[in-house]
């Protein structure tokens, strides 16, 4: 997936030479996240708050964009916690979260884009070598709408999510997002936004059921174009 | 939680007090309006653009973008022309746009210079030569529901009695029968001071309409403007000069236009309305300067609009961004799951 990525990247860039400028913008995002879910066992309901970091670079070309997005941070739990595949459920256990975006998208309509995305999400428990990935390519559109100095964004997009641990098939399930936000400018080419972020997994484990996990977040970013 | 909650309003804080100071940076400008300024009174605009049409019958199929249209030339007069006076009517009915070209007329004063800008359905009855445009409320099997260009042209000839300068720009079908051609004013190869002062002393009451009485092309090149709007905020924002006429500007919007599409737009004089053969000028006011040694927010710029076309812009930002400086899809974040 990242190989066919970066052809496509490369691609976009060769053809730079055109009379349609390339546009490169790095960001910087902070999430302020609340992440509850529920473990099969529907008595065990978790929640947690924490931040994450996000740093992201998308390229853009006439209607046609392309980017990555990686973002990661740290959620404590008491108990209970989210339950590992097989049901085992640790207490007072923290878990690094990481996520993994590469979206390639087009504005089919002048405010309105299709978009994909092959995302990755891991789950490390710090005190075990247990790590759980969640990874699928998801279907999203995304819009905008020009308002006073800035202008109000959105998307929405679903995913088909298989879960593995290490390289074993564990689990497969769907996703859900949406983000609503306003961005504007600070100046001709530094933008800020702020959004609100919410994403659901619902993972039915071969071992154990279904698991549910939400994160909704608060993001302040902050990014900066330049042509090639 | 209550930790949280006050970072959260700190960062919410700083990132409002950041944008207070972007929109403050740079640079201050003055206008200087000595008694022989070239251009004196306020610039005023009514901007219209119209999509959503509601036509039971059909025939006025809803716009892609005509809204947008008027928003980008609202947002370019503002920022870079300096108009102090822009009203926008989004998907506006009949008596809306009869209301603001009345309310319009009522805040004029002698030396104002006034642009109204049209983005819509437009409609050509044959049989008579009758020109319209289209409000949003318009009933096809009502062709009263329309606004006859002849009322257009008589708000317009009440606005122009007002101000000094009038300039209506129509983009939309058929509306090169808003036109009775009295000429168009012949821009002169090389334009000075003397040329923008006689043509500002004088009163004028111009028109550029998009395309003669050929249908007009929504959405050119998925830039989320028509042809002619796509050209008119092209020229605005390649303008290096201080000063410009609205004759210079329809001269090179209809070759580009017409180097483009199956289109012609057209320019000339509301006939009877009290055009001296002056001229509309748009003033820039948006200016980046540079000076060595100082920072920027230490900048400040004074404008004689006498002189104003011997000084020198310069613009550190990359062309390329510079040129987009409005919302557009590049500006937006990348989605992610």
């Amino acid at each position: 997936m990242l190989r066919i990525f970066f052809i496509w990247i490369t691609l976009l860039l060769s053809t730079a030479v055109s009379a349609e400028t390339v546009y490169i913008t790095p960001a910087l995002d902070l999430h302020f996240a609340s992440w509850e879910g529920e473990n099969a066992a529907s008595t065990d309901s978790y929640s947690s708050d924490s931040g994450m970091l996000g740093l992201g670079i998308m390229l853009q070309k006439g209607n046609l964009y392309a980017g990555l997005s990686i973002r990661s941070g740290q959620f404590s739990f008491d108990s209970p916690a989210p339950a590992q595949d097989d049901g085992s459920l640790l207490t007072a256990v923290d878990l690094d979260r990481a996520e993994f975006d590469l979206v390639t998208g087009y504005y089919f309509w002048p405010r309105v884009a299709l978009f994909v995305d092959f995302k990755s999400s891991s789950t490390a428990w710090s005190d075990s070598s247990y790590k759980l990935t969640n990874s699928g390519l998801g279907l999203g559109v995304s819009a905008y709408y020009p308002l006073a100095t800035g202008a109000v964004y959105g998307s929405v997009g679903t995913i088909r999510l298989t879960s593995r641990r290490g390289s074993k098939e564990i689990g497969a399930g769907t996703g859900f997002s949406t983000e609503l936000g306003w961005t504007a400018k600070l100046s001709a080419t530094i933008r800020y936004k702020i959004a609100l972020k919410s994403q659901s997994q619902i993972i039915d484990f071969d071992l154990s059921g279904e698991q549910e996990n939400r994160i909704g977040s608060l993001v302040v970013g902050f990014s900066k174009s330049f042509s090639l | 939680m209550k930790k949280m909650s006050r970072f959260l309003s700190l960062i919410l804080l700083l990132v409002y007090s950041f944008s207070l100071q972007a929109a403050n940076r740079g640079l201050e400008l003055r206008k200087v309006n000595t008694p022989d300024s070239i251009v004196q009174g306020e610039y005023r605009a009514l901007i219209i653009g119209n999509n959503r049409y509601n036509d039971a019958a059909g025939q006025w199929k809803p716009l892609n973008t005509a809204v947008s249209d008027a928003d980008s030339v609202a947002n370019m007069l503002q920022k870079e022309y300096g108009f102090t006076d822009v009203n926008i009517l989004r998907d506006a009915n009949r008596s809306e746009v009869l209301k603001a070209l009345n309310e319009l007329e009522a805040r004029l004063n002698a030396n104002d210079s006034v642009l109204v800008y049209y983005a819509g359905h437009g409609y050509l009855d044959e049989s008579s030569s009758r020109g319209y445009w289209i409000p949003v409320d318009a009933n096809s099997d009502d062709p009263a529901s329309y606004l006859r260009n002849s009322t257009i042209r008589d708000e317009m000839s009440i606005i122009a009695r007002k101000a000094k300068h009038t300039l209506l720009i129509s983009d939309s079908c058929f509306s090169g029968s808003l036109l009775r051609r009295g000429g168009s004013p012949i821009v002169p190869k090389t334009t000075g001071s003397r040329y923008y002062k006689k043509v500002a002393n004088k009163k004028s009451v111009q028109i550029m309409t998009a395309g003669g009485v050929e249908y007009v092309d929504d959405d050119f090149r998925r830039s989320g403007h028509s042809p002619f709007t796509y050209f008119l905020l092209n020229e605005l924002k390649h303008n290096d000069k201080k000063m410009v006429t609205a004759s210079e500007i329809s001269s090179n919007v209809i070759k580009a236009v017409a180097n483009n599409v199956s289109q012609l737009p057209e320019s000339g004089v509301l006939q009877g309305a009290g055009d001296e053969l002056g001229e509309f000028i748009f003033v820039r006011v948006k200016l980046d300067v540079d000076v060595k040694g100082v920072p920027r927010e230490k900048i400040k710029v004074i404008v004689d609009v006498n002189n104003a076309e011997k000084i020198t812009e310069h613009n550190p930002v990359p062309q390329s961004l510079d040129q987009n400086t409005d919302m557009s899809p590049r500006f937006m974040p990348l989605p992610t799951f």
